[in-house]
């Protein structure tokens, strides 16, 4: 009997103990006296890993290059999401669960970052978007969401106005995947290139799994367009412009977007000489790796995390690290959810290193970058058309 | 006549690629009584380890030719641990269930390896030359190299079958293994020779493969299935069937994309399956003895 009640008693204290730790928890929201705990949800591993272990390298970095924050440092907690709809769901589930965190970064992938969406917002966190381009997960506004890459359908505005700029180029091909991802930013190239007087003559399919994309380049060929506009995936251009530059394709201009932004890498690839020729993609940020621009942010990456090498996608992790750290400082040592939103609505012009043009937030408005700029594979290095395109 | 050219000789090439891993499957259905659904995952190691090897400074045929060996023991090493200590339990569902575990062991384990290296991996083409124009037709290279090495691959299997001591041997395994262990085969030898035959089969679809699409750890999946598919509409117990299957499935693709529209393209194999199977439940040349489960 007496052990018994000995061995209650140790229960009823450790019950109160956690209650006390968990209550504790929540009520900080992910904020302790010298810990400002942020939850990272990607794809780390899987072929999309690109989205979201590089993306969030390049947050932690930044975190850790920025050190204690009104006294506190930052601590990133990734969870796996593989860029699917159910690895989303569980990832932000356990993210909550057993870190609470003060905000979320991350989200690489459109179909996986509007799977979980419900979770994040029932839970009132804070999420700042760095690769999930969806129209859907800001608009309309649900007033948690902050993106700091160009939206889906202003993505696809902008590949028809680059288009309707090139010089004798009326008809218009476009290859496209027809998932969340890519509905959005085909509808977004439609109503662009409609109003700019473009002749779209083939609008072909692909997925993801597609082996060979003999039957679209055959199509869109005796479509005979003038330029040729890519909504893909990296692997679904690939096989894509393989097909493509077999049949001459790729003479023609063609457009590609931010998800193929590492154009080097592209090429790499696709292997077959001359197939990039005529290939020009959205680049959201002002250099590209390798770039003297790039040193210093090389130098970071490899201080903090000496294993990576710089991609395109690093860069858009940096860029929403730098914001989260400004947004940090601006709302000082007394740290809310609501007070980070408050704060980052309030960012008016804030220059990200690696971005060419200033992000802003309004209480409306929560897609922060409008910006972008075409670059292209000549001789070997990216050159850059212009300084900077909307 | 151009279009019909391209799309012939791109669809023989992908529908030939088809036969081949429908091949393996088919071998060890007829050797052993299982589907082996780690065939897609042996088909994604052989591109891994070829363009591992190549990244180690082999050259290109020399790696190729590793990645099938390896590929090929890996198969056998399976037949060993997942398949020989069940087979007392004769139950095809449990037989599935260990081919099906093996396949997502093999999975994880090339994601634990080459996840941080790439989101696809390039394997560069075999030979790289300008398309071959003959007349009103144009056959690119790599396609032309495809088709070529699957027709060779296709020949020298089948007169290994038909014309050699092991092949026959295996050949009587798979007809009757009981009616083989009275006359002295051993047919437990004959059992490791299928699966590695089955195995080896896969790896050269694989390396074959490889320089076309790209490579990542899932590519095996997607490709597994067009072989089921390839090999439930040829009849499951037939080495012909498989090829006729294959291509079948290869040519309705690219046909069906280009003529009736490329959204399509994907969804086209197993319209064909539904198809063949409501009409003929064996496949194209399915044996009467052949039974669904």
């Amino acid at each position: 009997m007496k052990i018994y009640k000995s061995t209650l008693r140790l229960l009823s204290l450790i019950v109160l103990l956690f209650s006390f730790v968990s209550t504790q928890s929540i009520a900080n929201e992910g904020v302790t006296k010298d810990k400002i705990v942020i939850g990272g949800i990607g794809a780390l591993s899987g072929p999309y890993y690109l989205y979201g272990e590089l993306v969030l390298n390049g947050a932690e970095a930044v975190f850790k290059e920025a050190g204690a924050i009104n006294g506190r440092t930052i601590e990133l907690q990734k969870e796996d999401s593989m860029c699917k709809g159910e690895g989303s769901i569980a990832a932000a589930k356990k993210v909550i669960a057993e870190h609470n965190p003060l905000m979320l970064v991350g989200f690489g992938c459109s179909n996986a970052t509007l799977a979980s969406q419900s979770i994040v917002l029932e839970a009132g966190i804070p999420s700042i978007v760095a690769g999930a381009t969806n129209d859907k997960i800001t608009t309309p506004n649900n007033g948690l969401y902050f993106r700091v890459v160009m939206k889906a359908s202003e993505e696809g505005a902008m590949q028809a106005n680059f288009v309707s700029t090139i010089p004798n180029v009326k008809k218009v091909a476009v290859v496209t995947q027809k998932d969340a991802w890519g509905t959005a930013k085909w509808e977004g190239f439609m109503s662009a290139a409609k109003s700019k007087g473009l002749d779209v003559v083939a609008v072909e399919e692909m997925t993801l799994d597609t082996p060979d994309a003999t039957a679209q380049a055959l199509r869109m060929k005796n479509a005979n367009p003038d330029a040729i506009v890519t909504i893909l995936y990296p692997k679904p251009t690939i096989v894509f412009l393989r097909s493509a530059h077999q049949l001459g394709l790729t003479k023609l201009p063609t457009i590609g977007h931010t998800s193929v932004s590492d154009v080097k890498d592209l090429a790499g690839k696709v292997n077959l000489p001359g197939a990039l020729d005529n290939f020009y993609t959205i680049s959201l940020t002002s250099f590209t790796p390798g770039e003297p621009e790039a040193a210093k942010t090389t130098a970071m990456l490899k201080k903090h995390l000496p294993n990576e090498e710089l991609t395109q996608y690093h860069l858009w992790g940096v860029a929403a690290g730098e914001l989260i750290v400004d947004a940090l400082k601006r709302a000082g040592k007394d740290l809310t959810r609501q007070k980070m939103v408050d704060t980052l609505r309030s960012t008016s012009s804030f220059k990200a290193s690696p971005y060419p043009a200033p992000l802003s937030f309004s209480k409306t408005d929560h897609d922060g970058y409008e910006m972008g700029l075409f670059t292209k594979l000549k001789d070997g290095k990216v050159v850059k058309i212009g300084t900077s395109y909307k | 006549m151009l279009d019909t050219s391209i799309l012939l000789v791109n669809g023989i090439a992908v529908g030939g690629l088809y036969s081949l891993l429908a091949m393996g499957l088919v071998i060890v259905f007829k050797g052993s009584g299982i589907v082996n659904f780690a065939h897609g995952a042996l088909f994604t190691i052989s591109a891994y380890a070829a363009h591992t090897l190549l990244n180690l400074g082999f050259s290109y045929f020399l790696s190729i030719l590793f990645a099938i060996i390896i590929t090929t023991l890996i198969g056998m090493i399976i037949e060993r641990t997942a398949f020989r200590p069940l087979i007392k339990t004769a139950d095809p569902l449990i037989f599935k269930g260990a081919t099906v575990a093996c396949a997502f062991i093999i999975i994880g384990l090339i994601r634990w390896r080459f996840g941080g290296l790439g989101d696809y991996l390039s394997l560069p083409p075999l030979f790289s030359f300008s398309p071959i124009i003959v007349g009103q037709f144009i056959i690119p290279s790599q396609q032309l190299i495809i088709i070529i090495c699957v027709t060779l691959i296709m020949f020298i299997f089948g007169a290994f079958f038909t014309y050699s001591g092991p092949g026959r041997l295996m050949q009587a395994v798979a007809e009757d293994s009981e009616a083989a262990k009275v006359v002295g085969i051993n047919v437990d030898i004959i059992f490791l020779w299928i699966w590695g035959a089955g195995s080896c089969l896969g790896a050269l679809a694989g390396v074959l493969m490889a320089p076309v699409t790209l490579i990542f750890p899932d590519m095996g999946l997607i490709m597994l299935i067009k072989a089921v598919a390839a090999a439930v509409v040829g009849g499951f117990d037939r080495l012909s069937g498989a090829v006729a299957g294959g291509l079948l499935l290869g040519l309705s693709e690219v046909c069906f994309g280009y003529f009736v529209g490329t959204q399509y393209q994907d969804v086209i194999g197993f319209i064909v399956i539904i198809f063949i199977l409501t009409f003929m439940p064996r496949g194209l040349f399915g044996s009467k003895n052949l039974s669904r489960v």
